[in-house]
């Protein structure tokens, strides 16, 4: 979960538990389609869910570890902190707090 | 006389990636990119799709501005062609000036495939290779000219489908019974052929070309073996041949493109060879071959950049390649060697679907996709396993495929 930086509002996502080990959860918010994945047993990731190079739904590439394959293109993201390590991609992925409160899974998205 | 360390001759994305490799592992070598053309190195992709419908489409093509190239202490030579190389004196000459180089990298790409066009037509006939083509071409796809395409490969298709999106009338003369034969199985070729005929493209497989003719106004004129066309203007895209000339003339081994090794070496140790003009080795290093691809341009230059400079680095990926038409997104991974056993897979009703080479053992040699990505990145580990795959599972959409990496 990574540090809070600028204002956010926070957003309700749901049980952590409707997220599995292989199935992200997509959601969007405003104009960001947006992706939380699991990373470990209480270790999760939300990552801007559409490709820096052109326009595709990350969640429906392959995920190797951290990794996630963009299925366009084949550009690579780490999940943990949105950094590109190419090909194809220049640049990186936009990432979103995380928090949980009462059971529920919480996402900051910039105010 | 002028003097660099390293010189690059060639001022496309391989160029600009050759000097990237270059100078990631020499901050302080001496670079220069003599080009051509008088444009900043451009990647290719965007040019046949987005370029072509879109008026902001050209500017996904510069990777870097000139303050990069400044920054980076890389001098660009622009609209400045190579004569000669001389290897013995590490030399080489430009209209302006010989310039001396301790190390040269050969990035001179490739040209399109011409026709001989009758006199007259010459101003209607069109090819698609760099930025200056683009922008002729992008100039003729209006609503309701009607525009005729040589060639059902690649970038035949990728214009087909701009033009159809710009309202153009499009016909596609293909001599072959159907589109990217080559690199497709029948049933993905049928996808794609599906997709441009709903999109009202006449598609004239199976047809030969007699002649070309010209009509009033200079307008080409396509015979075929049962028909006419007349059309407002015609576009050939029937290949590329590697511009390596140069190189062969200097006493480089040129075999259908420059022959390097996965260091992207030439036979002089002190001259290498970056993108598609080069004849390289592929992942495993028993096959080789001339590959025109972003990826090529992308990753091999690098490599040969870094080698170049003083690194040591291999390049050992097996070729890969993707086709925009519509929302169609098409990729081809793997070379296939024994013509194959290709085991389809389809998902949502056969509107996207992958297809799997098999070689010797039920290993996986190639993999094609049609709006099926995911199954590439998949199919990458596969192949480089070479391991036995169960043909049953491969081909059942309700098997996951990553279970076959387990």
């Amino acid at each position: 979960m990574s540090a809070v930086s600028v204002a956010v509002e926070w957003h309700l996502v749901g049980s952590p538990d409707e997220i599995g080990d292989n199935e992200p959860k997509v959601l969007k918010i405003g104009k960001r389609q947006i992706a939380i994945y699991r990373l470990g047993s209480d270790n999760f990731s939300a990552v801007s869910d559409i490709c820096t190079h052109e326009y595709a739904s990350l969640s429906k590439g392959f995920r190797d570890g951290n990794i996630i394959e963009c299925p366009l293109h084949q550009a690579c993201f780490d999940l943990r902190d949105g950094k590109c390590h190419g090909p194809v991609a220049e640049v990186d992925l936009e990432t979103f707090p995380l928090r949980i409160e009462t059971g529920q899974l919480l996402i900051g998205i910039p105010a | 006389v002028h003097h660099f360390d390293i010189a690059i001759i060639g001022g496309g994305q391989a160029g600009r990636r050759a000097a990237e490799g270059a100078r990631s592992v020499a901050p302080d070598a001496t670079i220069v990119i003599l080009g051509e053309e008088a444009h900043l190195p451009y990647d290719r992709p965007p040019l046949s799709k987005e370029a072509l419908t879109d008026p902001a489409g050209f500017a996904s093509c510069e990777k870097r501005d000139r303050a990069f190239y400044d920054g980076a202490g890389i001098v660009l030579a622009l609209a400045e062609r190579v004569e000669a190389v001389d290897l013995k004196s590490r030399a080489l000459r430009t209209p302006e000036r010989i310039v001396r180089f301790e190390r040269a990298i050969f990035a001179t790409g490739s040209r399109v495939r011409r026709l001989s066009v009758p006199k007259g037509a010459e101003g209607s006939v069109y090819y698609l290779r760099t930025k200056g083509d683009a922008y002729r071409l992008r100039d003729q796809l209006q609503p309701n000219r009607a525009i005729g395409l040589i060639g059902a490969g690649f970038i035949g298709l990728e214009v087909a489908a701009a033009a159809r999106s710009a309202g153009a009338e499009v016909i596609v003369f293909e001599a072959a019974s159907s589109v990217l034969s080559r690199v497709l199985p029948g049933s993905l070729s049928r996808l794609v052929e599906e997709r441009h005929r709903a999109e009202g493209v006449r598609l004239l497989l199976g047809t030969h070309i007699r002649q070309l003719a010209v009509g009033s106004n200079g307008r080409p004129i396509v015979e075929t073996d049962h028909s006419r066309y007349e059309l407002d203007a015609l576009i050939v895209g029937i290949g590329v041949e590697p511009n390596d000339e140069l190189a062969s003339e200097c006493g480089l081994s040129v075999r259908n493109g420059i022959v390097v090794d996965a260091h992207g070496r030439t036979c002089d140790e002190r001259v290498y060879a970056a993108g598609e003009v080069t004849m390289h080795p592929f992942a495993d290093g028993a096959r080789q071959g001339r590959f025109e691809s972003w990826q090529v341009a992308e990753l091999q230059a690098y490599c040969c950049g870094v080698n170049a400079a003083g690194g040591d680095q291999l390049y050992q990926e097996e070729p890969w390649f993707w086709s925009d038409q519509y929302d169609l997104n098409i990729q081809v991974l793997g070379s296939c060697v024994s013509s194959g056993h290709w085991v389809v897979r389809e998902y949502d009703n056969g509107q996207s679907a992958s297809a799997f080479a098999l070689g010797p053992g039920n290993a996986v040699e190639a993999v094609a996709a049609i709006n099926a990505g995911r199954d590439i990145s998949i199919a990458r580990r596969l192949i480089s396993r070479k391991k036995a795959v169960d043909r049953a599972a491969l081909s059942d959409p309700q098997i996951g495929l990553q279970l076959l990496l387990k």
